[in-house]
Parts: C-alpha cells; structure tokens; sequence
C-alpha cells in the first residue's frame, strides 16, 4: 500500500468514528431507571446498600437531597444520593480520561413516591459515548452494566 | 489527501462536542478550594461535600489523580427541580472538578450542556441555563474576570 493510500485509509477510519461516537450515543439510554415498590426511603437505602456490596462496589455514604444546606429539621428526607465507587475501576478510567470526574464516584438517588421508591442514576455510557473517547466508553458500558445489576437486586 | 482533510474537519464539526466551563487558579489544592467555597457563596450556594478522590486512592495504594470533587447547592436549586423535572435531582447537587497542574489549579463544573441534551423539554432547559449563568459567575469570580 502506498502512503498516499494509507493515509486514506486512516482519514476513513477517523470519520467514521467520529461518526459513530455520536450513534452510539444515541443508542444509550440518559437515564438508568429502577424501583422498589412498597419500600420506604430507609428500606430502599439499606437494600441499595447490600447490592453494592455484593456486586464488588464499596459503599461510600448518602446524603438528604438538602443536606447541609437546610436546618437538620427541615430536611426534605424522600430523596437521598447513595454514592459508591470501585476504587480500581476509577483509578483506571481517571488515567485514560480526567473527565471521568463527570461521573465519579458513582451515584444512584432515591425518591420515595406513594407507590415506593424509585431509583434514578445518569448512565455513565451515555456520557462517555459524548465525550468520545473509545477507550473510555467501554469502561463505562461495563460500569453501567454493573449499576443495571445493582438496581435489579435492590430491587428484587 | 486534500479531501481527506476536509471530510476530517468536516466529520469533527459535525460531532463537536460541548464542554464544560473551565478556569484556572493559582493557588494550591486547599487555596482553591476556599477561593470557590467563597465566590459560591458570594452566589447564595453552599459548600456541601468535599470528595478528596486523590487521598481515597493513594490511601488504597493507586496512584494520586491529584483530583478533588467539590460539592455545592443552595435549597432553591433543589425546591425548583423538584417543580420543573424531579428526574433532574439525579445530577445535584452541581459539581466542580479540580485538578491540580503545574503552576495551580485546573476547574471544571459539570457539562450542563449535556443534560438539556438529557433533559430536553423547555423548562427543565430554563432551569439549566440559570444554573449555567450561575456557575459562569462563580467560576469568572475565582479566575478574577
């Protein structure tokens, strides 16, 4: 192959994957949704809590929606974070791309309704399908495959 | 390969991606983080949580990202979230990303650009942009616009 051919080739292979980026993103769902039905807020926390552990994630702590930022009397207590994180995980996908930080640690908020609580994380392939790093991405497609195994069995 | 060029450009264009806001301050990690807790309030948001992601890391043996998370909200934000979209509480409170670099401290907010792509409708995207413009002026105080 010539070098005028092989740098073509790698033009081609450029575009489409800039072209690509995007459809993937497209493909992937913003939002990761799940819900425990009949529970109440502490019931969902400690459920929540459990599956992190099982699933090789350490649980970091939760906060109230309007933690310290209202009296400890007026706090709305039916949405909270939990966070968590796998340091390993993190410390990788920080070395491949700093705005990992975008998502990091991970998070999943609960908001309790009449019908129970329910369980609302941002999808972290969808944001690393925007940010256009491959390498990145599969990281994260892993990650939200991990957060979908979570939910399920918080909420079984 | 003229054309080539030009499909690439053209490609990039097509896929740009926005990005978040960003500043510098030159200072180290624990100055930075006073000058944001202080232009944040000068701006009615409260610090909220600290996230020292480089120490978490180091203290298990990996290596130092030199990389902290701050936290920051006021009870309007969170009262207006639940009005317009409750779904929008999964992305608060609003984050800033430090990163120490040579001579000082790299900023970063979140990229709200990306959630009104995620939370399309109108009013959620109002809500955004506000806490855009909120952001721009707290992250403008620190870089001393």
């Amino acid at each position: 192959m010539s070098k005028n051919h092989r740098w073509t080739v790698t033009m081609i292979l450029w575009v489409i994957f800039f072209v690509t980026m995007p459809v993937a993103a497209q493909e992937q769902e913003a939002l990761l949704v799940g819900s425990l039905k009949g529970r109440n807020i502490g019931q969902a926390t400690e459920r929540l809590i459990q599956a992190i552990n099982s699933n090789n994630f350490t649980f970091v702590r939760f906060q109230d929606v309007d933690d310290r930022l209202v009296p400890p009397g007026w706090k709305a207590k039916s949405v909270r974070i939990v966070y968590f994180c796998n340091f390993e995980l993190m410390s990788k996908a920080l070395a491949l791309d700093t705005r990992t930080s975008e998502f990091l640690p991970c998070r999943i908020t609960l908001i309790e309704t009449a019908q129970g609580v329910d369980m609302i994380a941002v999808n972290p392939a969808w944001v690393s399908a925007r940010l256009g790093n491959h390498r990145l991405h599969e990281y994260c497609v892993q990650m939200k495959k991990d957060y979908q195994s979570i939910m399920e069995e918080a909420a079984l | 390969m003229k054309h080539s060029c030009a499909i690439l450009v053209l490609a990039w264009a097509l896929t740009a991606q926005a990005s978040p806001l960003t500043t510098s301050i030159g200072a180290d990690m624990s100055g930075a983080i006073d000058e944001l807790t202080i232009a944040a309030q000068n701006s009615g948001y409260q610090l909220v949580k600290v996230q020292p992601v480089d120490k978490a890391l180091v203290k298990r043996g990996f290596p130092d990202p030199g990389l902290r998370i701050l936290f920051i909200g006021k009870p309007s934000s969170f009262e207006q979230a639940i009005r317009t979209n409750p779904r929008l509480l999964s992305v608060l409170p609003l984050r800033l990303t430090l990163i120490v670099e040579e001579g000082g401290v790299v900023v970063s907010s979140d990229d709200l650009e990306m959630w009104k792509e995620m939370f399309p409708d109108p009013e959620t995207g109002k809500l955004i942009d506000s806490w855009q413009r909120e952001l721009k002026v707290i992250l403008g105080e620190v870089s001393g616009y």
